[in-house]
């Protein structure tokens, strides 16, 4: 009886991670694509739908916004054709790319929405045992980036390397990182092991050695640190990527109050905005929010914006410092500086908007256009709609938020 | 980071010939069954709040309901740059599925010529 039981837990032993996943595969379609005998619907087919239309954000820049849908990892079980959770995914992409506090148009489920802000981190995940070509696992919470272990190679030059790829949610494989292990710890050096490489490759110059002989690999967005190879596959230290916490929209046009002068107040909703001062040279403005009996709720330093912060190029967009010191958020009201750039191949400023409203290119502009005379031009939203990933969508609770790398 | 948005199913989706059609966010797209056997899906498609209707896109041989419908990306300079899109398309193995409804158009094209010829 006892070795029967003993068997018994060898078995088990033997088919656990089996069946562990085979359960993670049936449970939701995360991270991964449609099968290879998908159908496609060519945005030609459904032209209202699906091609791409046009809307200006604030300052009249056109961007194009388009819609689509997949389904994936669909299957008839018992007569019946199943989804699974994340099976049917719908994707929007508008003007966020280019800005978050340019008003950036974009379509959420066929309504016309505009983009106020967004909030990325990275999800961090310690101590991973990974087989190769293993399933991936959510650096975070569920439905998180998640690390794939795609390739594994036994020697290469004394090391033994693993690559590893990030995959989204969605089915997106998108960074790639290579490690790489030394067998023992009297393996070669690093410097060794990239010389007999180079050699071999008829080359003299050694390339940088993360390439070649480290056991982690880094890029802005993501990171992987590799601590060595176990006979069940290779064991990561440490890895993290970048993923999206939330994003905020608003269904409602803002109301644009320009030349507000310090004292001038404006309302907005139930709600006052009242400016207190406006200092041009310094590019800040101090405002308050009022209720309608005139007590202040909230009170805020806006700015510096100046041409120093359009001059770096990314920091509005991706400065965590710097972008939220141009708004001031009160429950589901914004108040934010209104941002005057065009920014036409990627994020951050390449044209200013002027006095006269045109757009100039960086260079050829001397002063901020927000900020004119002891004025200053305002935007307001009534009504920001928070949007927490991974979470329920409060309009309609079948559905969850999810990133759509695209 | 190029981010974009998406909604997914929170639970199973599960369909029949009885129960033929789930709807999505804010009706916005409708996915229509209609033949199912319990055992493979020869007729299916899709239709939108728009009224417009997609062609049939299951056969005799469809068993499932996977789907790559329309092209999302940043759209720029005429041109839509899809990277999730891009992957999906790429793995699909039957065509090349961006020319699927050119093909479709032709050989109307074409039959509708065959057609006038005979008469």
């Amino acid at each position: 009886m006892g070795k029967r039981n003993s068997w018994s837990i060898v078995l088990a032993m033997m088919f656990l991670p089996a069946f562990a996943f085979v359960g993670y595969a049936q449970e939701s379609a995360h991270y991964k694509l449609p099968s290879p005998s998908a159908s496609y619907v060519d945005p030609p087919e459904m032209p209202q739908f699906l091609s791409p239309k046009l809307l200006p954000n604030r300052h009249g820049v056109k961007r194009g916004l388009t819609e689509g849908f997949m389904i994936r990892q669909s299957n008839i079980q018992n007569g019946k054709i199943v989804i699974p959770p994340g099976g049917l995914i719908y994707f929007t992409f508008g003007g966020e790319f280019f800005s978050t506090l340019n008003g950036e148009p974009f379509a959420f489920a066929g309504k016309e929405s505009i983009w106020v802000d967004k909030k990325e981190a990275m999800a961090i995940r310690r101590d991973l045992t990974m087989p190769p070509n293993g399933p991936p696992v959510p650096l975070g919470e569920e439905g998180t980036i998640a690390l794939a272990h795609t390739f594994f190679m036994e020697t290469q030059s004394g090391i033994r390397r693993a690559a590893f790829k990030f995959v989204f949610a969605n089915g997106y494989g998108t960074w790639d990182a290579s490690v790489f292990i030394p067998l023992d710890t009297y393996s070669r050096s690093q410097n060794a092991i990239a010389y007999s490489h180079l050699q071999g490759e008829g080359m003299t110059t050694p390339p940088p050695l993360q390439l070649l002989g480290d056991p982690y690999n880094a890029s802005s967005p993501s990171y992987v640190v590799a601590d060595g190879v176990a006979s069940e596959g290779t064991k990561v230290k440490e890895a993290g990527a970048l993923d999206m916490i939330w994003f905020k929209i608003s269904y409602e046009k803002p109301v644009i109050a320009s030349d507000m002068a310090a004292g001038q107040s404006i309302s907005a909703g139930k709600y006052q905005v009242k400016v207190l001062s406006v200092d041009s040279n310094q590019g800040t403005a101090r405002i308050a929010l009022l209720d309608s009996q005139g007590n202040a709720l909230a009170e805020k330093t806006l700015g510096p914006l100046t041409l120093e912060t359009y001059k770096a190029k990314q920091l509005i967009e991706y400065g965590t410092m710097v972008r939220p010191t141009l708004f001031l958020d009160y429950e589901n009201m914004r108040v934010q500086l209104d941002t005057k750039f065009d920014d036409i191949w990627s994020p951050g400023p390449i044209k200013l908007m002027n006095e006269a409203g045109d757009f100039l290119p960086l260079p050829q502009v001397n002063e901020v256009s927000t900020f004119h005379g002891g004025k200053v031009d305002l935007v307001i939203y009534k009504d920001v709609k928070k949007m927490e990933l991974r979470r329920p969508w409060d309009e309609d609770p079948r559905f969850i938020l999810q990133t759509a790398y695209i | 980071m190029m981010t974009g948005l998406a909604i997914e199913n929170a639970k199973t989706i599960t369909l029949d010939s009885k129960n033929n059609s789930y709807e999505g966010p804010r009706g916005l797209f409708k996915i229509v069954v209609d033949e199912f056997d319990g055992k493979v899906i020869p007729s299916w498609h899709i239709e939108d709040k728009y009224g417009e209707k997609s062609r049939n896109l299951g056969d005799a041989q469809c068993k499932s309901l996977d789907t790559i419908v329309g092209e999302v990306g940043l759209y720029m300079m005429g041109r839509v740059m899809t990277n999730v899109y891009h992957q999906a398309l790429d793995n699909v193995e039957w065509t090349d599925p961006k020319y699927v409804n050119k093909l479709i158009q032709e050989n109307k094209r074409l039959k509708s010529l065959v057609d006038g010829a005979k008469k």
